[in-house]
């Protein structure tokens, strides 16, 4: 492996290693995006869905008379009106029935990375994920081969429970006297 | 995680289930708590083809002064020894060392009888009542006897019990204000001691229980005869494992397990002697 210039931009494109700007952060920072509620198609009704404020009770009936002579309302259903349209039963019941898109519906993609490598370290590295957890561990372990260096240790296996430390530590003390054996010799 | 096929009944009264346990022969088990038999269950390590429970059995969960004993019913949870007021008196050790087995809910559920008779050498009270020289009580259809703890522990989950025997009490002598600790060593807080100490000291008396060092608690004998010679506690604890035959597993390798009690069995007498 050959290490090369990580700040160093790819050739033979324009895009690929290049700082860019984000053209969504605009609007998502100013409160100017659109989200779906946002929409506002003209003749569109609204739904709201009204559920049993009791868990695991019996329904004995749906009383739809003040909803429906609510102002505005068009129309009211409750499961009783609407189940003669599909027998109770589900429409998709199965992939089969229920489409999905299959990896030949799908457009030709070509994949590409961003490389913005970052500042702070020699390697450029960044991590990704759960970033607060990232640090943690080489900085335990750098502690504790830190703390064992002068028994010539220089890396441990993770996890460090205690059986590991000492394990190192033996191993290390154990080398070190054979060191100073052959050297008596 | 299913335990293979088996009966079940309930026994009312200590006699009924040792007649019960005598009816139902060698395959019959005693469940108490539960903690310690199920899960073997569930494993498939252990099959007993009946059960017989004596978890109702609350005659046997009591804790009173015997003079110069604490007399211990066999069905008494660990909760029960940790928060006695008896026991944090007189034996304070074995009172903390109940408050380190499991977890609150092994703890509520899982008795000192059930933990001593199962005889696992990694449970906390085997050795810690083995360190304080406790006697057991075993009845059985011919009457009951006492049988010394350190006679007690035969081998693997194996104990003096005949099979159709049942421990009905534990019997601990009075501390009588000797020092004591308790060094329990492992990751997490309701695991099983890797490797756990059991100690109590009164200038040259002493005693030592070892916890996971064998397949049978350990009685660390060398170490007390060690200080009642007038040894060091540094040099008496070099001494730790004499008795023992520690095994290897996934947490420790032998010499680590020998490692750890030496420098448990120091912190304990080191402790126990303040």
């Amino acid at each position: 492996m050959t290490m090369t210039d990580p700040a160093a931009p790819a050739t033979g494109n324009t895009v690929l290693g290049k700082r860019r700007l984000c053209k969504e952060d605009r609007a998502l920072l100013t409160g100017e995006a659109k989200y779906t509620n946002d929409l506002n198609i003209p003749g569109a009704l609204h739904l709201a869905v009204h559920r049993s404020p009791y868990a695991h009770a019996r329904i004995i009936g749906v009383d739809l008379t003040a909803a429906a002579a609510a102002p505005g309302v068009v129309a009211a259903y409750s499961g009783v009106d609407l189940a003669p349209l599909w027998d109770g039963q589900p429409k998709t019941s199965n992939l089969a029935e229920y489409l999905v898109p299959a990896a030949s519906d799908v457009p030709s993609i070509t994949l590409g990375h961003t490389i913005t490598p970052s500042p702070t370290n020699p390697l450029g590295v960044k991590g990704v994920g759960e970033a607060g957890t990232i640090g943690a561990t080489p900085a335990v372990i750098n502690a504790i081969v830190d703390a064992l260096s002068g028994l010539g240790v220089t890396e441990m296996p993770m996890p460090a429970s205690p059986y590991n430390v000492w394990k190192t530590i033996q191993s290390a003390r154990s080398s070190q006297s054979t060191t100073a054996q052959g050297a008596t010799k | 995680m299913i335990p293979a096929a088996f009966d079940y009944v309930r026994a009312e009264s200590a006699e009924q289930a040792i007649s019960l346990i005598g009816e139902h022969g060698e395959d019959a088990k005693f469940i108490a708590g539960g903690h310690s038999l199920l899960p073997m269950m569930k494993l498939r390590m252990a099959q007993p083809s009946v059960l017989v429970d004596i978890g109702r059995l609350s005659d046997l969960s009591y804790v009173r002064d015997a003079g110069d004993h604490i007399a211990i019913g066999a069905l008494t949870r660990h909760m029960d020894v940790e928060t006695s007021s008896v026991l944090a008196e007189h034996v304070p050790l074995l009172a903390h060392a109940a408050g380190h087995v499991g977890d609150p809910q092994v703890r509520h559920r899982g008795t000192i009888g059930g933990s001593i008779a199962h005889s696992d050498s990694a449970s906390d009270l085997p050795a810690t009542t083995l360190a304080l020289g406790a006697t057991y009580i075993a009845q059985g259809p011919k009457g009951t006897r006492e049988i010394a703890a350190a006679d007690f522990y035969q081998g693997f989950f194996t104990t003096s019990l005949e099979a159709d025997e049942m421990l009905t009490e534990i019997r601990v002598p009075k501390m009588d204000g000797a020092g004591w600790s308790f060094q329990k060593f492992n990751r997490r807080a309701q695991d099983w001691a890797i490797v756990g100490v059991a100690a109590w000291r009164r200038g040259d008396d002493s005693g030592v229980g070892l916890v996971n060092m064998g397949s049978t608690p350990v009685l660390a004998t060398s170490v007390a005869t060690a200080i009642a010679s007038g040894a060091s506690v540094a040099d008496a604890a070099e001494l730790a494992s004499a008795e023992a035959d520690p095994q290897k597993d996934l947490n420790a390798s032998v010499e680590y397990r020998v490692h750890l009690a030496k420098v448990l069995v120091r912190r304990a007498l080191e402790e126990s002697s303040k």
